[in-house]
C-alpha cells in the first residue's frame, strides 16, 4: 500500500501498521503524517494536483535555466582557465599536437595542426565537445549508426570533417574565447585521463558533431552541457595549481553532541562557504584565513580558529532570539499527544554507527577470553562518558564477570568507533 | 534530450540526483521531488497549519531548489531535504512573524533501540527482561504495545479493537515504549 492510499484513510491491516511503524524510525515521515492528522483537507487530491503541475512544470521551465546554466558555467570557465592557463602557457600546441596525435593515430595530421597554431585551439574544442557529447549520447542510437557509417576510411576524410568543425566553432562567435580554452583544457584532461581513447571513438564523435551541427536549435544546449561538463574538470584543476591554502575539516554538533547537517561553513572574511553533510561533516580547503564561522537557521552562529591538524569539532547551541520567536508549545488539540519526557529530549552519547552495528562490531571482535577465564558467559557492564571528540574514557567495570573479559570489554570499546557527544554517562552491556 | 525513458521511477534518489546535477535535466530533478510530496506537504501541513499554505510552500520549495540543488553535496537525499523541508516552513513562519505552535514531542524521536527489542530473538535474557517489564506496564499501554509491534496492527486496528480513541493509542504507544525502555535499562539482573 502506497503512502497515498495511507492518506486517503485506507488505515488497516498489516500495510497500514507498516507504514505507521516506519514512521517510528523516520522522523521525516513521522512528522509528515502528524501534518496529515492536524489539518482537515483533501490531501490526496492536493497531493496528486501538485505531482501533475510538478510534471508540468519541469518541461515548461526548461530553455529559461538553460540558459543560466549556461551563463553560469561560462562565467565559471572565464575565471577558473584564466588562472589555469596561467600555469600552462607553454604547453598548448605541445598538447595539442599530443592529442591529434592520440586521436588519429596519424603524424601527418597532427603536423598539419601543430603548423596552425591559430587553428590548433578551436580543433581541440571541436574535439572536446564531440567528446562531451559522445560520453552524454551514447544511448541515442540513430547518432551511434551515423558515427559507425564513418569510419576512420582516409586521414583525409577526418581531417575535413574535423576542418568543418573548425570554421564552423570560429563562426558561432557568441562568447569563443572561454569556450575554446575551456575545450583545450577538457580535452588535456580528456585525453590524458582517458589514454586508450582509440582513433575510431574519435572519429564517431566528428560524426555526433556533424550531425549535431544541422540542428541550430540543439546546439545551444550541446555547448551548454559540454561546457559545464568542462566546468567540473577545471574546477578541480585549479585547486591544484593555486598555491595550497590550508584544508580544514570537521564536524558541526548541536549541544547535544548531535551532528548539524546543513550548516554554513565559511572562512571569516571572504566568500568561501560549504555546507556540512548529513553526518555534520564539512571540508574547505584553499583556506588563507585563521577563523571559520558557522551558521544555521536557529542556532547561534559561531566563530572558531582554525586548527588543521586535526578535525575541527564545532558546536552550536540553540539560539536564544529563534527561542523567544518559536514557542514552544503543547496545542490544546494535542493536548493528549504531549507524551514528551524530560529526559528524553536531553539525548545520550551513542555509537556513531548507531547501536545496531556498535553490537555487531562487538560480536564480531571479540576475543574470547581463554585461561581462567576461558568459556565465562554472561555480562560486563562498563560505564564511561564521552570527551569532546567523542572518544569514550573514565570507563568503568559496572558489573565484573571475570577478569580478563573485563578487560576483552574496555578493549573493543576502546578500540571501537566514536561516539556523539551527550552529557549522561554512557553504561554498555557485553555480553560473553 | 526529453525523451526520458520510464525507467528513471526506478533509479535510486541519488542516482536521479546525480543525473540532474550532470545533465541539467530538470525532469530528474521533477521525478526525484515528486516522490517527496506527500512527505514534504504533510510536514508543510504540521507547520503551517493550512492546506493552502502547506501546497504553497511545496511547490515553493521545488522553485527554490531546482536551481541551486546541484551545488550542494548531498549523500543522502531523503535526510537532506527533510532538514530544508522543516528549515523552509520555520522561515515562513518567521517571515510571518507570529507565535509558532511547535509540538516538542517531535522531538522525542527516541532511538531505535527500544524498537528492536521486539525483533530481537537472540538474546533470551533482554527478551525475559522485556516480558517481564511489559507485565509492569498499565494495562492500556501493554495492550496497544502487543498489539502494535506484536500483532502488527495499525492504529486504526487498535481503535478498533480495543475502543481507545486514536490518540490514546498513540501516546499508550509512545509511554509505554519509554516505560519500557527506562524499565529494561534498570532492570539489574538478580
Amino acid at each position: 500500500m502506497s503512502l497515498l492510499s495511507y492518506i486517503k484513510g485506507l488505515r488497516r491491516g498489516k500495510e497500514a501498521h507498516r507504514i505507521e511503524r516506519n514512521a517510528m524510525d523516520d522522523p521525516f515521515l513521522f512528522e509528515a503524517l502528524e501534518g496529515f492528522d492536524v489539518v482537515e483537507a483533501n490531501h490526496a487530491e492536493r497531493i496528486e494536483r501538485m505531482q501533475r503541475k510538478l510534471a508540468g512544470v519541469t518541461t515548461k521551465r526548461k530553455p529559461k535555466r538553460l540558459v543560466m546554466w549556461s551563463a553560469a558555467a561560462t562565467f565559471l570557465l572565464l575565471i577558473s582557465v584564466g588562472g589555469y592557463l596561467l600555469f600552462r602557457t607553454q604547453e598548448p600546441v605541445q598538447t595539442v599536437a599530443q592529442m591529434q596525435n592520440k586521436s588519429t593515430g596519424e603524424d601527418l595530421t597532427s603536423a598539419e595542426y601543430a603548423d596552425t597554431n591559430l587553428s590548433s585551439p578551436t580543433a581541440a574544442i571541436a574535439d572536446a565537445k564531440a567528446k562531451v557529447e559522445q560520453q552524454q549520447e551514447v544511448n541515442a542510437t540513430d547518432k551511434i549508426v551515423v558515427a559507425e557509417k564513418s569510419p576512420i576510411a582516409s586521414n583525409k576524410d577526418v581531417v575535413a570533417v574535423a576542418e568543418e568543425v573548425v570554421v564552423s566553432a570560429l563562426s558561432v562567435p557568441p562568447p569563443p574565447a572561454p569556450q575554446a580554452s575551456a575545450a583545450m583544457v577538457l580535452a588535456d584532461e580528456a585525453f590524458t585521463t582517458v589514454d586508450t581513447a582509440s582513433s575510431s571513438t574519435i572519429a564517431m564523435g566528428y560524426a555526433v558533431k556533424k550531425q549535431a551541427r544541422e540542428k541550430e536549435a540543439a546546439k545551444s544546449e550541446k555547448i551548454s552541457a559540454s561546457s559545464s561538463f568542462g566546468d567540473y574538470m577545471i574546477t578541480a584543476k585549479v585547486g591544484e595549481s593555486k598555491p595550497p591554502g590550508k584544508l580544514v575539516t570537521g564536524k558541526v554538533v548541536d549541544d547535544n553532541g548531535e551532528p548539524l547537517p546543513y550548516v554554513t561553513i565559511a572562512a571569516k572574511g571572504t566568500k568561501q562557504v560549504t555546507t556540512t553533510d548529513d553526518n555534520g561533516n564539512f571540508t574547505l580547503s584553499n583556506v588563507e584565513v585563521n577563523k571559520l564561522v558557522a551558521s544555521y537557521i536557529g542556532y547561534d552562529s559561531k566563530e572558531q580558529p582554525i586548527d588543521t591538524t586535526r578535525p575541527m569539532l564545532i558546536a552550536l547551541n540553540e539560539s536564544n532570539v529563534m527561542l523567544s520567536e518559536v514557542v514552544v508549545a503543547y496545542g490544546s488539540n494535542r493536548m493528549e499527544n504531549s507524551y514528551l519526557d524530560e529526559d528524553t529530549r536531553y539525548s545520550s552519547a551513542e555509537p556513531i554507527v548507531g547501536y545496531r552495528a556498535y553490537r555487531r562490531y562487538l560480536k564480531e571482535q571479540m576475543v574470547r577470553p581463554t585461561g581462567a577465564c576461558a568459556g565465562v558467559t554472561g555480562k560486563v557492564v562498563i560505564s564511561f562518558r564521552v570527551n569532546s571528540s567523542g572518544r569514550p574514557y573514565n570507563l568503568q567495570v559496572k558489573k565484573s564477570l571475570c577478569t580478563a573479559a573485563d578487560q576483552e570489554a574496555i578493549r573493543l570499546i576502546q578500540q571501537g568507533c566514536d561516539w556523539t557527544l551527550g552529557d549522561k554517562e554512557v553504561s554498555l552491556t557485553v555480553k560473553f | 534530450m526529453g525523451q526520458l525513458t520510464n525507467s528513471i521511477s526506478t533509479l535510486s534518489d541519488e542516482e536521479l540526483l546525480s543525473c540532474y546535477c550532470k545533465t541539467g535535466e530538470s525532469d530528474y530533478f521533477g521525478q526525484l521531488y515528486n516522490r517527496y510530496i506527500p512527505l514534504v506537504y504533510g510536514l508543510s501541513l504540521k507547520y503551517l497549519q493550512n492546506a493552502d499554505k502547506a501546497e504553497d510552500a511545496t511547490m515553493q520549495l521545488f522553485e527554490d531548489l531546482l536551481p541551486k540543488i546541484s551545488n550542494y553535496n548531498i549523500k543522502t537525499f531523503r535526510t537532506w531535504l527533510y532538514t530544508v523541508a522543516k528549515n523552509h516552513c520555520l522561515q515562513q513562519l518567521r517571515k510571518v512573524e507570529r507565535e509558532i505552535l511547535v509540538d516538542a514531542d517531535r522531538l522525542a524521536m527516541e532511538s531505535d533501540s527500544v524498537l528492536h527489542l521486539f525483533s530481537e530473538e537472540d538474546g533470551s535474557e533482554r527478551l525475559q527482561a522485556l516480558n517481564r517489564c511489559m507485565e509492569k506496564l498499565p494495562e492500556p499501554q501493554r495492550l496497544s504495545l502487543t498489539k502494535f509491534f506484536m500483532e502488527e496492527m495499525s492504529y486504526a486496528d487498535i481503535v478498533d479493537a480495543t475502543g481507545y480513541h486514536l490518540k490514546s493509542v498513540k501516546s499508550h504507544i509512545q509511554n509505554g515504549k519509554r516505560n519500557l525502555k527506562n524499565c529494561i535499562e534498570n532492570s539489574k539482573p538478580e
